[in-house]
């Protein structure tokens, strides 16, 4: 006990507990140090609110609350909220309705869902966004809690309850012809959740597990709040490692004495340039050969942003390696800043990566990091012969991911002294590969492993903590934590490129004959991802209209700011933003018809995809076609459900200062990257007929670990729950490239789909021999039972115990990889209905409906909810997310409050349709969902501002006064 | 006006609304006194977990945890009781003399009551708020204020030009003209959220909205 803690006295769950801590101590630490791990740390600044508990049955901020002002009060944490063992209602609802995708804010949100609850057992939609508003959460945009809470009311109040399910459609010939329920419709104009709708081609229907709004796998576990998320582990020796960053946006160290730190007792270890071998690479969680240049070390004598790595202290405590980093003491040699990437293209612009040892910069006098240009066909001459050309400029900001719960990594010895790096990644087995040289061990010494993760959407894509908390434990020997700060996911991790995206289209009898597109993307201080992020964007924004005659030039540009990375979206957001408004710009210029310009210039089905070969993914692509997907489907759908044509014309008509807009774009994305990502899955069959998949596949809440197995059942003809499901783990399951690139459907698809069809090709064979038949290939595997064609059969459970013990004794176990060649584009219509007060420029978003294709959809409740939750983050992207910066380059909006993602009570309807087609790729016939999802929302937002005020936002987030200086000038 | 029991949240009394500096904002958001447009200040950006923590005290000693629920106290012409003396609100913010205060009392009856806010999302943090409470007689404006927030070095502060109701009836015309006049007064801050341009033309433009929702409250 240090000399200002004392013995204070918490009710906790109806437990009386004994605690020695400082008075000031915060609630939320005195609550996970007691081990309450369902108690989560998303700010630390009251912004987020998954800390929240219940104090006397009201939800407070534990971040906020010192554990003295506690004392006296029932805390009620989620671990008490059971009765009996059983599930809370709210728990089993959040559950049923997939209100969980990857939980980190579930706790927070049925604590604060339950003082409400109990309160108001008979609320309102619009009470219960209130009562929710001070849980922020970024996967789910709220649609199925709202839900969950609603059907956990009606529970508790004693009504019975439907089965949570999708609403199942056939999808008819003329899409003009379908049955579209009415309450698509929105006639009341509000927000109540709808059912996922999916309209299915007769042909693709019979599916017995796959299409099922199955109950994600992991939702239990984190509807009980157990201690499932990287920091959720302790050891008894575990030390802390904090980061000390840039104060500076450009400097260079003169020199560094930590000496004063090291002699501080409780610190174990400082780590500074001076004392870690330099050694050059990308943090970017690629395979290899990633691109050049490798332009990062793990500590560096230059600082290239306000957040980069001084230097790392390993101590007892947090509080112990803050003091020891105000104990460093450094003298910077502070540099001229540039932080907008045109001007840092500029002669005599600062150069932010001077450095000798960096191999592979296209111009770094310029900042020049990358320049590519591509063309196919004779676009001047397209240009030259065109009737119209058009052209516009746009800008899209840097946003940050704003996953709830940050990046965290734990590391320690195993046993055997291999390293064991726990960590909140998307990528565990590219964080091995690439580890090991930074950190002077084979590869073979390291296993990395993930447990759940709390969002990621891209950002745990890179390798953030992982080197620096290896090197701690391998300096002390002990295991270490490290976890960044908010600050620090704003300051020192990664966001989406901003660009600068310059478009110029050819018309010629109403047909796109040439595009050109020429885009700046900002990768700040490094280039990790940068060249992929363009080409990428290029590739989707090019492919679209899939013009003849198209050219792509690309400037990757260095500034001192947070590196740029992979974020949800991924260059195709920004650049398809680009080419959507001109699209519509041009047809409004040309006084056509926006739905019949798009209809007569968008690719089709069997087209070529002409951009693939030129822009691959860093390299040079694959030939493409297009092999399913119609946008006309999907446009057709969404007019309907929007009473698109009589809204888009009546809101032209409109005066007054408060105005209605509608508004659409159109927008593709891909399936995995051509000819680089592989999977690989294991399946094994077990005493009693379930199976083990294994799989390096990485589930970031998502809900793949469920429609993975969907996909081995439907195969192997048992439901999905007769599978155990484990990733990814690099000692314990096979290669997967990662959670990235809208892969996990398409690649990891496939390949349990291929190890699902060994290992029945096994069973068969083994079930045959049981039987006396001759013929495995005829026997069909359903309900758990190989089935032979005269109505024998034997079950799942028989077939494992023969095989494993009486017959013939062997173990059924299959794995496979899968790489492919044909990158499939799921595609969508993204609509969008917004009001503008053009008093003040404020756009309230009031409506957000897609109607996806992305081919077969293999859960319905999992795929609305990347609908749902990409949607939220693209109205972030159009209307407020931003990291903004100060000329001395420090980032302004450090925090969650100002920064500011969606909240509950300010959500827009959001609504989700798909209409399934029949990828002839894809496991099943599915293509990717997770990153179509973001793409369209910016245009569509756009055009619908258009619509209601005669004003073209081109530069995003469209703040209100952005768009009030436009009306000004109109 | 007084509140005899010191650990009573709440009390009405001859047409005022006291309210305890200990009590806590959840329990004065729904005690049913506050009018729908003073109680909507601590809704929307202001969560039930920030309502729970937060005494009106601490509101009062940092207007910037709940700037416009303070602007809303000030608009309504809220009296603080110090010492046994009542004294405007407005006052007592100014002084450092806060700690003192024993109980803070709103008036409630015949207040009309209107705001007018600008932000990126709806329930962002506003980048101007404004806040306006008209008392009438007799179609004759008996006492009218507004607050604003984002418009001052301060977190939040009254418009006087508001004020130059009083005496006259509550028309369109009158209230487009103070409402410029309240573009003159503010002194704001820019940010990246909003310049001093815009920030002094919303001071304008949401003073006028304020105030029509007044006047569209009489009819």
């Amino acid at each position: 006990m240090t000399l200002d803690t004392k013995t204070i006295t918490l009710n906790i769950n109806d437990q009386e507990m004994k605690v020695n801590a400082s008075p000031r101590a915060r609630l939320l630490d005195v609550l996970r140090d007691l081990n309450f791990m369902s108690v989560k740390q998303g700010c630390g600044t009251g912004d987020c609110g998954v800390c929240t508990v219940l104090l006397d049955g009201k939800p407070v901020r534990s971040c906020m609350t010192k554990v003295e002002q506690a004392a006296g009060h029932a805390i009620t944490t989620l671990e008490g909220i059971q009765q009996g063992g059983a599930l809370h209602p709210l728990q089993q609802a959040f559950i049923e309705t997939g209100a969980i995708q990857c939980g980190f804010c579930t706790p927070a949100q049925l604590l604060t869902a339950k003082a409400f609850l109990d309160q108001n057992p008979n609320p309102g939609e619009t009470e219960i966004r209130e009562a929710l508003s001070g849980v922020l959460c970024r996967c789910t945009a709220y649609v199925r809690v709202v839900e969950g809470v609603q059907r956990a009311a009606a529970v508790m109040r004693g009504e019975s309850v439907p089965p949570v399910d999708h609403i199942a459609k056939i999808m008819p010939e003329d899409a003009n012809q379908i049955d579209l329920p009415e309450a698509f419709r929105r006639p009341d104009g509000g927000t109540n959740p709808l059912p996922p709708l999916v309209y299915t081609p007769q042909e693709m229907t019979g599916m017995r597990v796959v299409g099922k709004p199955i109950v994600k796998f992991d939702a239990a576990k984190l509807a009980k709040g157990r201690p499932v998320f990287a920091g959720d582990l302790k050891f008894p020796d575990m030390l802390h490692g904090v980061l000390m960053t840039s104060p500076h946006a450009h400097a260079r160290i003169k020199s560094i004495d930590a000496s004063k730190a090291e002699a501080l007792p409780g610190v174990h270890a400082v780590l500074t340039y001076e004392n870690v071998k330099r050694v050059k690479h990308s943090s970017g969680g690629q395979s290899p050969p990633k691109p050049l240049p490798y332009d990062q070390v793990v500590l560096d004598d230059k600082l290239r942003f306000a957040g980069d790595r001084v230097a790392v202290v390993a101590a007892e405590s947090v509080e112990i390696a803050n003091e020891a980093i105000r104990l460093i003491e450094v003298e910077y040699e502070v540099l001229p800043v540039v932080v907008d990437a045109e001007k840092a293209m500029l002669d005599g612009a600062p150069v932010i990566h001077d450095e000798e040892d960096t191999e592979g910069i296209y111009d770094a006098a310029h900042n020049i990091v990358h320049h590519i240009e591509k063309e196919i066909g004779d676009v001047d001459g397209a240009f030259a012969a065109a009737d119209h050309v058009f052209e516009g400029t746009y800008r899209t900001p840097k946003q940050q991911h704003a996953h709830l719960e940050p990046h965290v990594c734990l590391t320690w010895w195993d046993e055997d002294d291999r390293l064991v790096i726990r960590s909140s990644t998307q990528v565990p087995f590219h964080i091995r590969r690439m580890v090991a040289p930074l950190i002077g061990l084979p590869v073979q010494r390291i296993r990395v492993y993930k447990p759940r993760l709390g969002g990621g959407f891209g950002n745990k894509q890179e390798m953030t903590l992982e080197d620096m908390c290896s090197l701690l434990t391998l300096r002390t020997g002990r295991p270490v934590l490290m976890e960044y700060t908010r600050k620090q996911e704003f300051t020192s991790s990664r966001s989406r490129h901003p660009n600068v995206i310059r478009c110029r289209i050819a018309v010629k009898d109403g047909k796109v004959t040439a595009t050109d597109i020429y885009t700046i993307g900002d990768t700040g201080a490094h280039g990790t991802q940068g060249l992929t992020v363009q080409m990428a964007g290029g590739l989707r924004g090019l492919t679209l209209y899939n013009s003849p005659n198209a050219r792509y030039v690309t400037d990757v540009v260095y500034t001192n700011k947070p590196p740029s990375a992979a974020f949800r979206g991924y260059g195709a957001m920004q650049v398809q933003f680009g080419v959507e408004v001109l699209m519509e710009e041009a047809a409004e210029a040309l006084g056509v018809d926006v739905v019949d310009f798009k209809r007569a210039n968008w690719i089709r089905k069997g087209d070529p995809m002409r951009m693939a070969v030129a822009l691959g993914e860093g390299r040079e692509g694959f030939a493409q076609t297009l092999d399913s997907g119609d946008y006309g489907q999907l446009l057709d759908i969404g007019i309907k459900a929007t009473n698109f044509e009589a809204k888009h014309t009546q809101y032209r008509q409109q005066t007054g200062s408060i105005r209605k807009g509608i508004g659409f774009s159109v927008t593709m994305h891909g399936s995995g990257v051509a000819g680089l990502d592989m999977a690989a899955a294991t399946i094994k069959l077990n005493d009693g007929g379930f199976f083990n998949l294994a799989m390096g596949a990485v589930d970031c809440g998502t809900g793949s670990d469920t429609i993975l197995a969907q996909i081995a059942g439907e195969v192997l003809g048992v439901p999905a729950e007769d599978f155990v499901v484990y990733s990814s783990d690099t000692d314990h399951t096979p290669f997967d490239k990662g959670a990235y690139a809208s892969s996990t459907t398409y690649i990891s698809g496939n390949a349990v789909r291929k190890t699902a069809m060994r290992v029945a090709d096994q069973v068969r064979e083994h079930a045959a021999a049981m039987l006396g038949l001759d013929d495995p290939a005829s026997l069909v595997l359903q309900d758990r039972k190989v089935i032979a064609p005269d109505g024998q059969s034997v079950t799942m459970a028989e077939v494992a115990m023969s095989s494993l013990h009486q017959m013939n004794q062997h173990q059924i176990i299959a794995s496979e990889s899968h790489m492919s060649y044909q990158c499939p584009p799921p595609l969508a219509a993204q609509f969008a209905e917004v009001e503008v007060n053009t008093e003040t420029g404020q756009v309230t978003v009031e409506r957000l409906l897609m109607v996806a294709d992305c081919g077969r959809v293999i859960n319905p409740i999992t795929a609305a909810g990347q609908v749902e939750g990409g949607m939220s983050q693209a109205w972030g992207f159009a209307l407020c997310e931003d990291m903004v910066y100060d000329e001395s380059g420090r980032q302004v909006n450090t925090r969650l409050g100002p920064y500011h993602i969606m909240k509950s009570n300010e959500a827009p309807s959001l609504d989700a349709i798909f209409v399934e087609n029949d990828e002839p790729h894809g496991p099943l016939g599915a293509k990717s969902v997770g990153e179509l999802v973001t793409d369209g929302g910016a245009p569509a937002i756009v055009s619908a501002i258009y619509n209601a005020t005669g004003v073209w936002a081109r530069d995003l987030p469209c703040y209100p006064e952005y768009l009030w200086r436009m009306l000004q000038n109109k | 006006m007084h509140v005899e029991d010191q650990k009573q949240t709440s009390a009405k009394s001859d047409g005022f609304y006291c309210m305890n500096p200990e009590a806590d904002l959840d329990s004065i958001y729904r005690s049913g006194s506050l009018s729908d447009v003073l109680r909507h200040t601590l809704e929307g950006a202001f969560s039930w977990q920030r309502r729970n923590e937060t005494t009106l005290e601490r509101t009062l000693n940092m207007p910037g945890l709940a700037p416009q629920w303070v602007a809303g106290l000030l608009a309504g012409g809220a009296m603080a009781h110090v010492e046994g003396k009542a004294i405007p609100l407005v006052e007592v913010l100014r002084t450092a003399t806060k700690q003192s205060i024993k109980e803070v009392c709103l008036p409630i009856e015949g207040m009309l009551w209107g705001q007018a806010q600008v932000a990126r999302t709806p329930v962002d943090e506003p980048i101007v708020f404004a806040i306006a409470a008209v008392k009438m007689r007799q179609g004759v404006v008996l006492q009218a204020q507004a607050a604003l927030t984002g418009v001052w070095p301060s977190s939040v502060g009254l418009a006087n030009a508001v004020a130059a109701l009083a005496g006259g009836p509550l028309t369109p015309e009158r209230i487009s003209e103070v409402s410029a006049q309240v573009a003159e007064e503010v002194a704001p801050k820019e940010n990246y959220l909003g310049s001093v341009e815009y920030r002094r033309a919303m001071a304008s433009v949401l003073t006028r909205q304020a105030l029509q929702m007044c006047l569209d409250g009489m009819e």
